[in-house]
């Protein structure tokens, strides 16, 4: 008896081994372990060339889930230091950018990574999208759909944290343009912020969506979004595609180089640019002009020509639009692909070019000192009606129309829909950005300002 | 384009290898920035004489004036109360014997401003580019700080203060910068020259030159030819106003009189004698009082015919640089 005991207690540690890695050889390496037990599943043994070539996605949705895993990993350390009330808020991100050891390092990264993730996610959607890649994955599409939106929140929330004066302001700004949404918006705001003004108890709650609500939120989505991509059969594509190669080492080869890069310029950036914190929030004295963070800008912009056109119609459609993008298109040919054909490009090209600068050009009229006084006199219901938003949905509609009755395809109507608002929304956060004091717009070139 | 599997897995090793040094590279870099920080290279700069009084310094030191905030200048700042004369800076002492301002009591921010928590000489000093809770103050403008506590020309070495409090006297800055208001500003009136947050000499110096540039609309007149050759006084007048804008709404000592501010001030002060009993040494008036005094223009006492003398008229806003209508500031 005591000899088995002893036989067992001597196998344990590799039974243990054994157990922990099923379905592995003693001589497998540890990368072959790996691959065997996560990466086989997570990628399907075979890619075609196509998913290989790096045009095709541009890895956008590799790149953006680098930086969520960066994100996670830096926050989490951030979050140790971190004092989420009104008063300590600010001496607590002194103390990260001073007192911890690489901590001013640890907030730049987390930083840039937050603004850049807006971006390869916003750039990652319009890939799908303009690729139609959303046919016969409907359900990814809304998933995605809904780790953008969560994504936002997130970047938002995690704006105000700091507690300094631009970022105080910034959320006050969009907390205010929840106001122009019916019904919803009140009690939304109540919800949020805890009470009537942007205070403490608006501050923890932006701070548990920030550190658990949201990511853990999207970590449930993330990890099925990335699993109905291997589900669906990778990626999509109307013509199969017989050439294909081990996903081992070819896709793994891309997908790790890729994420190294994606580091690489994080780090490099971080470690380049300085980043400073703005000075403490002053809850009585407001900034001039008060700015939302970047990617609500062109919101902002817009709720500035009207609250109802710009705060909650074109908003509301354009959300419509982008979740009911697959089933409006039917079309089973040129899945995957850019454009069905060069007619298809050019008359996209076209469309989009013209009516953006029908929108810039528009936009850039109704800021005539001449035409905002006649503005002035215009009763509010012809003033929600005649906007630079107001003219960018109906341009956007007309060439969607325009694109659909020439090619007969839904989907090239709202690709150019699509092109459309996306130049636009651009435009109208370039605008933002360029607003000046009491909101008046002044050009980059003509020297900036800066006030007591 | 023929796919070779061999050469294209050799190519992304070779690529994954080089991305992995350029990463190992950004965090040595990291580190070693970390390591020549400006707290360390101080440290280990430490003079002789001082690491003998106090051993050799490591790690941050740290001041707690108010029980909570820590202020960590003394951290570089290694002599600031220690005996030891002709330091090379950081390591001075203070240029006076702290004994009633000892830093354990009440630190270094309220005096000289600038980061109390930063590490790094550019963010403590609050440098341009950095977050500077409060601009850092350096001689003669430092002298706005004794403002938040005494009143002008109350402790030696406020020169420059009393002479800012007469320039704003004279040139009338309180007329439109009335210091009763509170407010920022309009059409006939300045903003309360207390409310002006991170006000730093050269937004100061700029908006007393030429107040348009950042405010278009300001109808504030340019004082570019007052103060063409006298930037000496430019820089008192500067030093007034930061106290006032440090001061903000902080009480000072209990010197100043309780006045009713529904009242004339001839109620009290114009019989015989206008502004002739004073509860305290007012810096305005203290070498004028003579020509304040009614007999200073009218020869046979007192004036008659009704209303206020244009002289109090024309410096009632003088009163409001000390008196607010609740009271001393």
């Amino acid at each position: 008896m005591w000899h088995a005991l002893g036989k067992a207690l001597a196998s344990l540690p590799q039974n243990l081994v054994a157990d922990l890695r099923p379905h592995t050889r003693p001589d497998d390496s540890a990368s072959k372990r790996l691959r065997r037990s996560f990466l086989y599943h997570l990628f399907p043994l075979r890619v075609t060339e196509r998913a290989l070539a790096p045009t095709t996605t541009w890895a956008l949705g590799i790149i953006s889930l680098t930086l969520f895993l960066v994100l996670c990993g830096t926050g989490l350390v951030l979050a140790l230091y971190y004092v989420p009330t009104p008063a300590e808020a600010y001496d607590s991100m002194l103390d990260i950018e001073h007192r911890v050891a690489l901590g001013g390092l640890l907030r730049r990264l987390h930083r840039v990574a937050a603004h850049a993730l807006v971006i390869t996610a916003a750039l990652h959607l319009l890939r799908v999208a303009m690729q139609a890649a959303y046919r016969h994955r409907e359900l990814n599409w809304w998933l995605g759909l809904t780790l953008f939106a969560a994504l936002l929140g997130l970047a938002f929330t995690g704006y105000l944290l700091p507690w300094d004066q631009t970022s105080y302001w910034a959320v006050r700004v969009v907390s205010t343009l929840l106001d122009h949404l019916p019904w919803l918006g009140q009690p939304l705001k109540l919800l949020l912020l805890g009470s009537d003004t942007l205070g403490d108890q608006a501050l923890v709650r932006f701070y548990a969506l920030h550190v658990a609500l949201l990511p853990g939120g999207m970590l449930a989505v993330l990890a099925l979004h990335l699993w109905r991509v291997r589900r669906d059969g990778g990626l999509s594509s109307s013509t199969p595609e017989l050439v294909t190669q081990p996903a081992w080492p070819h896709l793994v080869d891309r997908v790790v180089g890729v994420m190294l890069a994606t580091c690489l310029v994080l780090m490099v950036v971080s470690l380049t640019t300085a980043l400073p914190l703005g000075p403490p929030a002053d809850l009585l004295r407001p900034d001039n002009p008060e700015k939302a963070p970047w990617y609500f800008l062109g919101l902002q912009e817009l709720v500035s020509y009207s609250a109802t056109m710009g705060g909650v119609v074109v908003p509301v459609l354009v959300t419509l639009l982008l979740f009911a993008l697959p089933l409006l298109d039917r079309d089973e040919r040129d899945i995957g692909v850019w454009f069905g054909d060069t007619a298809e490009k050019r008359l996209f090209a076209t469309l989009v070019l013209t009516s953006s600068l029908v929108v810039v050009l528009g936009s850039l009229v109704s800021t005539w000192p001449t035409l905002t006084q006649a503005q002035t006199n215009l009763s509010n219901t012809l003033k929600d009606l005649l906007n630079p938003a107001s003219l960018c949905l109906v341009t956007t509609v007309i060439a969607g129309t325009l694109a659909g009755s020439r090619t007969c395809l839904p989907r090239s109507a709202m690709r150019v829909m699509l092109g459309v608002l996306g130049v636009s929304l651009l435009w109208f956060t370039l605008l933002g950005l360029w607003r000046g004091a009491d909101w008046l717009l002044t050009w980059p070139w003509s020297g900036s300002s800066h006030g007591l | 384009m023929v796919f070779d599997p061999q050469a294209d897995h050799k190519r992304w090793l070779t690529l994954r290898l080089l991305l992995w040094l350029a990463l190992g590279v950004t965090l040595a870099v990291a580190v070693f920035n970390d390591y020549r920080s400006d707290l360390r290279h101080w440290q280990r700069q430490t003079p002789k004489e001082l690491q003998a009084l106090e051993g050799a310094p490591s790690g941050v030191r740290e001041l707690l004036p108010d029980g909570t905030h820590p202020e960590r200048c003394v951290s570089c700042h290694l002599g600031v109360d220690a005996p030891i004369d002709g330091l090379p800076a950081p390591y001075q002492r203070h240029s006076w014997p702290l004994t009633h301002h000892t830093p354990k009591r009440i630190g270094c921010v309220v005096c000289h401003g600038g980061e109390g928590r930063a590490l790094t000489t550019a963010a403590a000093h609050a440098r341009a580019g950095t977050s500077a809770r409060s601009a850092r103050l350096v001689l003669p403008y430092l002298e706005a700080s004794c403002a938040q506590c005494h009143l002008p020309g109350a402790v030696p070495q406020t020169e420059h203060l009393v002479r800012g409090a007469y320039l704003f006297l004279e040139l009338g800055c309180g007329l439109c910068h009335s210091l009763a208001t509170g407010g920022r500003g309009g059409w006939d009136d300045g903003p309360d020259l207390r409310t002006t947050r991170q006000a730093s000499v050269e937004a100061l110096t700029q908006s007393i030159l030429d107040p348009t540039i950042d405010f278009p609309d300001s109808t504030m007149p340019s004082y570019r030819t007052t103060f063409a050759d006298k930037p000496e006084a430019l820089a008192d007048l500067n030093t007034y106003v930061l106290s006032l804008a440090l001061s903000g709404g902080a009480p000072r000592d209990q010197v100043a009189p309780r006045i009713n501010p529904t009242l004339p001030c001839n109620t009290c002060h114009a019989t015989t004698m206008a502004m002739g009993n004073f509860h305290h040494d007012c810096v305005y008036l203290r070498d004028r009082r003579n020509e304040l005094r009614c007999s200073g223009c009218h020869a046979d006492g007192a004036p008659q015919g009704r209303g206020l003398c244009p002289l109090l008229v024309a410096h009632a806003s003088a009163c409001l640089a000390c008196h607010t209508p609740k009271g001393p500031r």
